[in-house]
């Protein structure tokens, strides 16, 4: 390949792609985040957001509108998020096993519900969906402009929630209790904190987090409901999260990572050169495999996936 | 001990949910007339993918209902059965008195051919297939055909010369799509681009859109997908950067009214028709690979969009058509 060619790769277009792939998945793996500082760990993220897929739509055909779809996505994901919770908190189940049902819950109660919903169909039903809102001044800046602030309002959302997690969890007393929680949540209880507490809310953000997520895909970037849409989207998350090494700004650059490669090796296979189209389509699941072998981490929460039995019975 | 026991539980209900949520043959509500013999035939259809595909399973279950319709045959279908339960599926509804049986899809040609032989009164097909037997019937069908002529539809509207061809995974019956698609293209404009890239998964519709904006980017003025519902997302992203399309399996018109051109109608339902005819009737032709394409009736293209493309490019297209239902394009035949 020539250096033109080469060049030609990376466009404006690319990058554009690259932050709209990786948008829903920095959202859901955020959520994990979140969830795994504070001991638990979700593999059922993916059925999370084939909640907020699913119900987005419902909600966007029901109120006619895609912030009410939104919402009714969030709301879906936060009750699949408590749900989890109580499972694997109050009830102390197996956490792999729970988030594992989940996710072939989460495909198949989906499927079911659509054809419930909406009959078979030779298409599936339209919804009004959200549109690109490009940000006054900030998007005439040239190249970046577009690229970083002419998307549909749920990446804007995407970019605060990264910042605002961030704060969240190292620069509040909410934050340092769930960390502490995730750490030692023995030593979290002696001095006072309701472990069960701080472990409900942190899935119930992580459900919403990653309906939200779910949701981009069927309200932001297109405008329909298909059966398994999520496409395994919930599963990169968790890789995110150990790339990121627990931390939201870490994960969104391993999103993004995940999104350029997934960019590339499309118009890489454009140019018709004789590679294997299944090899390049695997390669950024390749290089995200070798990025987190070449930055091996021990960074995860120590008390990670362990039930905790409360002590005091007494609040 | 409690919450060993509790997890226990737990793993229980969890799996009992589980299987409730598995795939079951589902009996379609019918009125079926009964057959000569008096009782009515039973047409099962067996799917490794799902019915709301938007595709190749749609376009199976299609047939199967018009089928139906026609015959007044008894049926029933399993969907997302995995491949190591094709051979127990299929069993399963020879077992049950079933007539006749389709498995969808190339990869259910082994199971087929096995479970023939242990059932010799009982019929069975498989679209995409090529084994044959004394009750069995391979489907072969000439995607190429469809290729080319959605390949000549695309090399006469595109004004830059190139065109983006989005498939859902690199198997047989894509290829001789993409096969026939290249040859179409050159026989119109020998000095137009295809451009080829493939999802890598058939339900993934953001990837499938994703893929169309990359070749939209890369100078492509024209789409054409092969991608069941990934190609919704092809579709959509033609709607968004408004360039022509091509529909292709169903008629697409409606996902992108002012690009799509027209679609491809792969109709599946004459092929499950015929052989359920032969079956009805008492004819059913042993050991034949049947072949079916343009001539047949499995494929034509929509009407066409009329803003979108020139009378002229509508006649050429039709010339070729006629060229191919004559056999006169000499197309490679690719089986495996």
């Amino acid at each position: 390949m020539e250096l033109e060619a080469i060049l030609s790769l990376f466009s404006q277009e690319f990058f554009y792609s690259t932050i709209r792939m990786a948008a829903p998945i920095v959202m859901a793996a955020i959520g994990e985040v979140i969830m795994e500082r504070a001991g638990i760990l979700n593999l059922g993220i993916e059925s999370m957001m084939m909640f907020g897929a699913f119900f987005g739509v419902v909600g966007a055909a029901t109120f006619g509108n895609a912030w009410m779809g939104m919402l009714t996505g969030i709301l879906a994901g936060a009750i699949a998020g408590a749900l989890f919770g109580f499972i694997v908190i109050t009830l102390r189940a197996n956490q792999s096993v729970t988030g594992t049902a989940f996710n072939i819950i989460g495909y198949g109660l989906t499927t079911f519900l659509a054809r419930v919903f909406w009959g078979i169909r030779s298409e599936p039903l339209k919804v009004s969906q959200f549109v690109d809102v490009p940000l006054p001044f900030l998007s005439d800046i040239p190249f970046l402009g577009y690229i970083l602030f002419d998307h549909d309002p749920t990446v804007y959302i995407a970019y605060i929630v990264v910042i605002v997690s961030t704060i969240f969890l190292f620069r509040t007393i909410w934050g340092l209790r769930i960390r502490a929680i995730g750490e030692h949540p023995r030593a979290a209880e002696t001095i006072g904190i309701n472990v069960f507490r701080y472990r409900y809310v942190a899935a119930l953000i992580a459900g919403g987090l990653a309906a939200f997520g779910g949701a981009m895909l069927s309200l932001a970037q297109l405008d329909m409901f298909v059966d398994r849409m999520s496409g395994g989207r919930g599963f990169f998350a968790l890789a995110a999260v150990i790339l990121g090494r627990w931390n939201p700004i870490g994960v969104a650059l391993g999103c993004l990572l995940f999104g350029a490669g997934n960019a590339v090796q499309m118009r890489i296979q454009a140019f018709g050169l004789k590679i294997a189209p299944d090899l390049l389509i695997a390669f950024p699941f390749a290089l995200t495999l070798l990025v987190v072998i070449v930055f091996r981490s021990t960074a995860n929460p120590k008390a990670l996936a362990k039930p905790y039995e409360k002590e005091a019975t007494i609040e | 001990m409690k919450t060993a026991l509790k997890t226990i539980y737990l793993i229980v209900i969890f799996a009992l949910l589980v299987t409730a949520c598995a795939p079951k043959p589902t009996e379609a509500p019918t009125a079926a007339p009964k057959t000569e013999e008096g009782k009515p035939l039973k047409v099962a259809l067996v799917l490794g993918g799902v019915i709301t595909d938007n595709g190749f399973g749609a376009a199976a279950y299609r047939g199967l209902m018009s089928a139906q319709e026609e015959y007044g045959v008894e049926t029933a279908y399993s969907e997302s059965v995995p491949l190591a339960e094709y051979e127990n599926a299929i069993r399963d509804y020879a077992n049950k008195g079933f007539d006749l049986i389709i498995g969808h899809g190339s990869e259910f040609g082994d199971a087929l051919k096995i479970v023939s032989e242990e059932f010799p009164d009982t019929y069975f097909a498989g679209t995409n297939c090529f084994v044959k037997g004394p009750n069995l019937a391979g489907l072969d069908t000439k995607q190429e055909e469809a290729g080319f002529i959605m390949g000549v539809v695309a090399g006469q509207i595109t004004k830059a010369k190139k065109i983006g061809w989005v498939g859902a995974k690199e198997i047989l019956s894509m290829k001789r799509d993409n096969y026939g698609f290249g040859e179409g293209v050159k026989a119109v404009c020998p000095d137009c681009e295809v451009m080829t890239t493939w999802v890598g998964a058939f339900d993934d519709v953001n990837k499938g859109k994703e893929n169309a904006l990359a070749l939209i980017d890369k100078g492509a003025d024209v789409l054409v997908h092969n991608a069941d519902a990934a190609g919704l997302g092809v579709l959509a992203a033609a709607k968004e950067k408004n360039v022509l399309a091509i529909g292709n399996v169903g008629d697409q018109k409606d996902q992108a009214p002012d690009q799509v051109v027209t679609s491809m109608i792969r109709a599946v339902s004459p092929v499950v028709k015929s052989i359920v005819g032969e079956v009805v009737s008492g004819n059913f032709k042993a050991n034949t690979i049947r072949v079916y394409g343009f001539a047949e009736g499995l494929y034509y293209l929509t009407d066409f969009n009329t803003k979108l493309i020139t009378p002229e490019q509508i006649k050429v297209t039709n010339e070729w058509i006629e060229k191919i239902k004559a056999g006169q394009v000499p197309l490679e035949h690719i089986v495996p």
